[in-house]
This record gives structure tokens, sequence and C-alpha cells, in this order.
């Protein structure tokens, strides 16, 4: 059988503006409780742009990917690469994990033409233009929400699905108003009491329900 | 079959071959008992339209010299994104079509002007089959910034984009794949054509002595080589040669080239007559007006509908070395070839005046072969073959046309917001 592999796209700019590595320590380790699940035979695969590109191994199952970065982005989260295409094709899922990055919206449109199913976490955020202008996330195969009460408010023709977590996503940096590189301020703790062990196994489960649909509609 | 025909321009809107042959191909496919149904933009003057002719598409209209060499670079940059990737409008325009008409197939023209990838990746989106006339390098025009070809887009098209591809010539194949865009799938050339009867043979052929009667048709421009065939008559007369006229049919937008006569002293012999319609133009070489077709346009010429139609009666085609026509004529069988010059083409026209070229068998040959190979009766079974092998094709996995349109709104977007990035970074260096 084919390793399967999973694209992670999001949040990650929000660590240029905040000069931590809050978000990549988040995903990085869902992406870890992930590929545990899954026994090792899967492969997350988290993908930026930046200055520096580069592909190095994280630990089992779990690389990391930064894509050369094309001319001056105005904010960090207006960056995007012409190598993301290249990228989008080794996978055989695609995840974006923010509504508000410019990386996430063209694998949207990338992974979506190509019928690539696709995952998108919903924080209940407002005030992102293109995401509520266009209502990005109808083009989800599947939208999870960390929190209950929000699935519950969702108003969405896609599926959602509840990954149950205490999790704050401002903590991680949201975009301030654009052109505007710096965020909102930061709370200042990470997420309390996240369990990673719980939300990569509900992830793994998600993920093997939409990789099975899509093979069953392909056949 | 249901065929619903794509194309930036529809006769009487028209601005060169491409949508002219559209027109005769509907008309065809029409005749022939299909149900077709046209989508293109609407018109640049006001002009009726036949109820299979849907003119809602917004076209960008990047042929628009005057509008393009007045306006900002931002504004220009953002209109040729908009002309070649993505407009959101007239996906939604496609879309609809699609509900109203449910084709069998789509028959793909000129996208060009109308965010033709974006309607490409439409269709491939929703698995709607389609055939695509390539009468010039289309999807070449479609993955460029300007004048260079994104990489990445050229990359993503060979991958994505799969079809049946109708190239008017192998010129057009290589110009396209030379730049990295590869044409996936289906692949088969078919020349452009000629309609009517079968005239009586042309009796009458060009004698030393009398008048050499030229004539050329198309768009009055550089690429065309109207500049080097008014050279070339200046050049004749520098030779002693006064016994010859040429005629010259089409708008002429470019002042450089309208003037160009009075300043190499040739007016007595050349005339420029103004746009012509296709019926008078052939009216022209039925009645033998002219004994010499010349088409010194430039190599890349896709193919070059106006010196077929001329030949087919006759007139015998003086054409460019290396062009797409001259792939499928033989030089000194059924047309006279020579290198892109002026004295090239002062040349053979001296030749054919002293008597050293006779035309008759020339245009006999090429007469009798276009008849027989290039007429569009006997094309249209393998266009109509191409069509049904696309529609029976397997389709791969459907989208939702609701999502098809919310991907092309934010490839507007995202385009429109690499280009203001781009401008803001050139300014800033």
């Amino acid at each position: 059988m084919k390793p399967i592999t999973v694209a992670y796209l999001g949040l990650l700019d929000s660590d240029r503006a905040t000069g931590t590595r809050r978000a990549e320590e988040h995903l990085t380790r869902l992406a870890q409780a992930v590929a545990a699940r899954s026994g090792y035979g899967w492969t997350i695969e988290i993908i930026s742009a930046g200055l520096e590109a580069a592909t190095h191994s994280v630990s089992a199952g779990v690389l990391r990917t930064i894509l050369p970065i094309v001319g001056k982005p105005r904010t960090p989260w207006d960056a995007v690469s012409w190598r993301l295409p290249e990228a989008l094709a080794r996978a055989d899922l695609v995840h974006l994990h923010d509504g508000f990055s410019r990386l996430g919206e063209a694998a949207l449109l990338i992974a979506k033409q190509s019928h690539q199913p696709i995952c998108i976490t919903e924080y209940g955020l407002n005030g992102h233009w293109l995401s509520s202008e266009l209502g990005l996330t109808e083009l989800a195969d599947v939208v999870i929400c960390h929190c209950p009460a929000l699935a519950g408010r969702l108003q969405s023709t896609r599926p959602v699905e509840v990954v149950p977590a205490k999790f704050d996503v401002a903590a991680l940096g949201l975009p301030a108003a654009w052109p505007s590189p710096n965020c909102l301020p930061l709370r200042a703790e990470q997420p309390a009491n996240y369990d990673y062990h719980a939300a990569g196994a509900g992830l793994y489960a998600i993920y093997q329900r939409l990789l099975n649909q899509t093979m069953e509609m392909a056949a | 079959m249901r065929i619903l025909v794509l194309s930036n321009l529809y006769p009487p809107d028209f601005i060169g071959g491409y949508e002219l042959c559209c027109r005769q191909i509907v008309d065809g496919l029409l005749a022939r008992g299909h149900e077709v149904q046209v989508l293109t933009s609407s018109p640049r003057s006001p002009c009726e339209s036949p109820d299979h002719v849907w003119r809602s598409f917004d076209l960008v209209n990047c042929y628009d010299a005057y509008e393009v060499l007045r306006s900002l670079p931002l504004t220009r940059d953002v209109r040729d994104g908009k002309s070649v990737w993505a407009n959101a409008h007239n996906v939604y325009v496609l879309i609809d079509a699609l509900k109203r008409f449910d084709p069998d197939v789509v028959y793909l023209w000129n996208l060009f002007g109308l965010g033709g990838l974006g309607l490409v990746g439409c269709l491939q989106y929703l698995a709607v089959p389609w055939v695509w006339y390539l009468g010039d390098c289309v999807p070449l025009m479609l993955c460029r910034r300007g004048a260079e070809v994104l990489p990445v887009l050229a990359e993503e098209f060979g991958r994505r984009v799969r079809g049946s591809y109708m190239p008017v010539s192998q010129r057009v194949v290589d110009e396209i794949e030379a730049t990295g865009v590869r044409l996936s799938g289906q692949v088969e050339t078919l020349p452009n054509w000629v309609l009517g009867d079968t005239p009586p043979s042309r009796e009458r052929y060009y004698r030393p002595g009398e008048k050499l009667r030229i004539v050329s048709a198309g768009q009055m421009g550089r690429h065309k080589g109207i500049h080097l065939l008014i050279e070339a008559a200046a050049l004749l007369r520098e030779r002693g040669h006064e016994n010859f006229s040429i005629d010259l049919y089409g708008k002429v937008n470019d002042t450089s080239i309208a003037d160009l006569p009075r300043a190499l002293d040739v007016e007595r012999h050349v005339a420029f007559h103004g746009l012509c319609s296709q019926e008078e133009l052939v009216a022209h070489y039925e009645r033998h007006e002219y004994d010499v077709f010349a088409f010194p346009t430039w190599e890349r010429e896709p193919f070059g509908c106006a010196p077929l139609e001329a030949a087919a009666y006759g007139c015998v085609i003086v054409m460019t070395q290396s062009c797409g026509i001259g792939e499928w004529l033989v030089h000194d069988v059924h047309c006279l070839k020579a290198p892109r010059t002026a004295a090239a083409l002062a040349d053979v026209f001296a030749g054919i005046m002293r008597g050293d070229i006779d035309l008759g068998p020339i245009g006999r040959r090429a007469s009798a072969v276009i008849w027989r190979d290039f007429h569009l009766d006997a094309l249209m079974p393998r266009i109509e073959a191409a069509l049904a092998r696309a529609a029976r094709q397997p389709r791969g996995p459907v989208g939702r046309p609701d999502d098809a349109y919310r991907l092309a709104r934010l490839a507007e977007k995202l385009a429109k917001a690499i280009i203001h990035e781009d401008y803001v970074e050139t300014q800033a260096a």
C-alpha cells in the first residue's frame, strides 16, 4: 500500500511576526501525534514559504519543508511560493490550519483543483476578508473545529468534525489588520492542556475516513 | 452532439482568421445537424446575434492598442492577468452555460482576453470534455506574465490540463512546447480550410508583359510583413519594373506602414483598400483579378487562411520560406517560398515578370489540392470524430459548480494581489 502523505499548511507565518516558534512547535507536535497514531506509516509534511528553502526530517514521519518565497510579501501572511504546486503534488491530503495566509489560500486553490481531499481548521475568527468573503471553508471536504460550540454555530454545508481540545489560536499569533506586518497582541501562554495525543488520534481518524471516501469515489 | 463553443470574439465582431474560422466551423456543425451554442464576449461594436450565439463573456481587450498604450503599468498588468489567468465573471458565465446547455463536449477556440486559464481550469475541475482548436499558441499565451512564461504555470498546465488539441500546424505545437508548456492528451494537426463549390479551372494566368497584379489581405502590420512588400515595390522600381500593382486589404493601424508607399515613392503601385469582407475578397479571387497573393508574414505565423483562399482560385502564393501554411504546401509545386526580405520578394516578382517563373502550373496544382484536401467538407469528419472521441472519454472526478466559481474568485484575487505586490516592489526598487 502506498504510504500516505499529509501536507500541513498555515499558522507558521505567524512565527515570523511574533519572533517565536509557537506555531511551528504546535504543528510539529500535532504532526508527531498523527504520525505516531499511523504507526509511523504516514508522513506529515509541514510546509511554509521562507527565505531559506530546505526540507529536513523533524522526527519519525514528520518532515519540515520551507519553500522559496516569491517576491517581497508585504506581511508575513502574504508569503507564497511557486514551488507550492510541486510540494502539494506529493500529498494525499491537505490540511490547512488557518484561513488567513496566502500560502494557505494558494494551497486551497491548487489542492481543490486537483480534487485532493482538504481539511480546514476553523477557529471562528472574524475579519479575515478573503476567507469570509469567498466562503473558503465551503471548499473543504471536512471542516475541523476544536470547540463543539463553534461547530454547532458554523453555517457550513460541509461536514464539520470536532476534535475537542482547549486551544487558543491567538496564543500563536493572529495577523493585525493588513498591511500591518505585526500580530495582534499575543497571549502570553501557549495553549494550555492541549492534548496532542488525543488531537492526533482524532485527526488521524478523520483523515482516514476522508482518504477512504476519496478512494471509493475514484473507484 | 451538443457542442458548446467558446471564443473570445465571434463575427461579425472579429479581428482575424481565428474567429472567422470559428464561425465557419459552427455553421458547418449546425448544417450537419449538431446542436451548437456559441459563448463569446459582448461585441466591441453593436451587432446582431443569432439565437445560437450568447455574447455574455467579458473581454479584457488586450488587442486595443489605444487603451493598452495609454494605461498605467499597474493597470496594464492587472488587465493582462485577468486577460489570461482568471476572470471569475467569465467562469460564472461558463458554469451557467454548462447548466443551461448541458453539452456533450466543449469546443475551445481563442481564449485570450477571457481569463482562459480559469475557463480551462473550470472545465477540468467539472470534468467536462473538450477539444481545443489551436489557430495560435493560446495555451502558451495563457501561461505568460507579460512577455515571460511563468515556469510554474507552464509546468502545472502540462500536469493538470488534459484534453484534445487540434493545432493548425506543427509549428504551433513546437512553439508552445519550446517554452515548457506541454500539451497533454491527444494532439492532431488539422489545417485551415476553404469553403464553397469547386470553381471551373482558371484558364488564364499571368503572361510576361502584362501587369503583375499582387494582392495581400489581413492585418496590415509589420508582423505580417506589409512593410517588406512595400519595400519590395520600391526595389522593383529601382530595377526598372513599373508594370505591377499591389492591392492591400485590411485595417491599417500602424502609421509607419500607412505612410510607407509615399515615403518610398510607390504610391502609384501600392494601394490600401481598407477592411474587406471575406466574401468580397473571395469574389475578387473568383474573378481572377489577381495573379499573386503575397504573404511575407513572420515565421511564427501559425497558418494563414487568407492565402489559402486566394490560392484556391489560382492566385499563386508567394510566402515566407518558413511559416505555418508552408508546412502544407510545397515550394515550386503549390506555391513560391522566399526568405523574408524585401529583396527576396522583389526577386520572385521580377522572376515572374521576366517569365522565368510560370505561374500557371503552380496555380493549377495548388487549386486542385486545396479543393480536394483543404475543403471544410473533407476536414469536417475529422473534426466531428475528435469531438465525439472527447465526449466519450472516461471522466475523472467531477467537482461542484459552486466550488468551481469559488476557485475562480480565489484565483482572480490571488493573481491581483501578487501583481499589486510586485508593482509595489518595483516602485520601491
